[in-house]
């Protein structure tokens, strides 16, 4: 049974008018009211500043996923479809995907100094084993039928990549992306707390230190739209366009 | 030419034994047997996709080109009709005169989930001539279809075999009327592991109905 619409807009504004309540009772600087909230927003952007910070974070999230994408499908595929290259890699795969993000990226700056590349690879390395493990189960389940039909009719490798493997793997690509956006901007901002000197995550360190909240919040809420705008301006119209060939089926039957 | 040697027991085939057979061009060919004996093995095997079989053990021409009509569709179910022609090597003007031959002329730009299962089998059709096959292996054509789309189909398939008469064919079939209105010869694959116990050329005097018959009877 669907839900009526309205009640996707109760518990939002709900918890604002409690947030909004309690502030005006407690009157303290570590819980803003959502105006003053609001009000910091306004001024990171007059100065610049939020736009700065967002552009470099997002910069990074950008490489880190499109690096990620490419490792862990390219070894997830490998692995889905060799049982050698599976046993080979699966003890590492374990090992790496129950390794702590903080770890990782603590021992590569300690190893390369607090740079660029060591913040990226921290990123990257966390991501790959989850992108892996979920493209592993979309190989697997590759319809052996097709690829018989791709053997008699030589289809080329490029056929048989973009025309029989991709609109099957596809959902599982968009499942790494939505997990890997999420999971990868909130790595993003470990690494720039850590050891950067900008973006995101050094902004929320600074404003940290001076126990600056309303920043803090500011720009939380930046980062949750951008991130939300991501899914509804790119994913869900690809996911659309991708999967329109499967109602074809469902309304038929 | 087109000369088959399968030898399941040399290479440890779990199905099929030791078949030696010649198809020559134009050789309209049925294939029976009990269900499970192998058929779609074999034609597998001679469509190169049993890699327990090998390379040697078929010998045959690298520039053979077969069309497989296999028991599902197996069209891509996100590219249209067309786009599933094309795909294949078809130019334009082929995938009209294609789709037109097998009736599908209307339903060039539809997903093959949108057809009936006789349409998406004839699309397929279309699709294993689209590559002008030396050789068209079919399993089971017929199956699923109620006595009137079966019939349909088997004229199609007839007129299909006539207009292209250097093609061969193989046709694995459950029903030996399918061989009577099809094929000029008969092979009939039975035992454990299969072989060939019958490859004889069929004529008015010795109809597929018959010989069947008498194979399905314990041999002496």
């Amino acid at each position: 049974m669907k839900p009526p619409r309205w009640a996707y807009w109760i518990m939002l504004p709900l918890a604002v008018a409690l947030w909004a309540l309690i502030a005006a009772l407690l009157k303290t600087p570590l819980l803003p009211s959502p105006s003053a909230v609001l009000g910091a927003l306004w001024q990171a952007l007059q100065s610049g500043d939020l736009q700065q910070h967002l552009g470099v974070t997002l910069r990074r999230v950008l490489i880190s996923f499109v690096l990620a994408m490419l490792l862990g499908a390219l070894l997830g595929v490998w692995m889905g479809r060799s049982p050698l290259a599976n046993a080979l890699f699966d003890p590492l795969l374990v090992l790496f995907l129950n390794l702590p993000a903080l770890v990782t990226i603590i021992l590569l700056y300690v190893w390369f100094g607090l740079v660029e590349v060591a913040a990226i690879l921290a990123v990257v390395i966390n991501k790959v084993p989850n992108v892996a493990v979920t493209l592993r189960e979309g190989a697997r389940s590759l319809d052996p039928r097709l690829e018989q039909m791709a053997e008699v009719y030589a289809f080329s490798r490029w056929q048989r990549l973009a025309d029989v493997w991709l609109p099957q793997l596809f959902p599982y690509l968009m499942a790494a992306t939505r997990g890997g956006l999420a999971l990868i901007w909130k790595i993003v901002l470990v690494v720039e707390l850590l050891g950067r000197s900008d973006g995101i995550g050094f902004q929320l360190h600074m404003a940290f230190q001076v126990f600056d909240v309303a920043s803090i919040l500011a720009y939380s809420l930046a980062f949750i739209a951008v991130v939300q705008l991501i899914e509804l301006a790119l994913l869900q119209p690809l996911e659309r366009r991708a999967s329109r060939w499967r109602e074809a089926g469902a309304q038929h039957a | 030419m087109l000369e088959l040697q399968i030898d399941g027991q040399a290479s440890g085939h779990p199905v099929l034994g030791a078949i030696t057979a010649r198809v020559a061009a134009g050789d309209r060919i049925c294939l029976l047997g009990p269900s499970g004996i192998g058929k779609t093995t074999l034609l597998n095997g001679i469509a190169g996709l049993d890699r327990r079989l090998g390379g040697r053990m078929i010998q045959r021409s690298r520039t053979l080109r077969i069309g497989y009509l296999f028991q599902e569709h197996r069209l891509l179910p996100w590219r249209s009709v067309r786009q599933n022609l094309a795909m294949v090597g078809a130019s334009n003007a082929e995938i009209e005169r294609l789709l037109t031959q097998v009736g599908l002329a209307d339903a060039a730009e539809a997903l093959p989930d949108q057809l009936s299962l006789g349409m998406a089998r004839r699309a397929a059709l279309a699709r294993s001539l689209a590559i002008k096959p030396d050789l068209l292996l079919l399993d089971e054509p017929f199956a699923s279809l109620d006595p009137d789309r079966a019939a349909e189909l088997r004229r199609l398939i007839t007129r299909l075999l006539d207009a292209h008469p250097r093609m061969a064919m193989i046709c694995v079939t459950h029903d030996a009327r399918d061989a009577d209105d099809l094929a000029n010869r008969l092979w009939y694959l039975d035992g454990a592991p299969a072989e060939l116990l019958w490859d004889q050329p069929l004529t008015a005097a010795t109809s597929a109905s018959g010989i069947s018959e008498r194979l399905r009877a314990p041999c002496a």
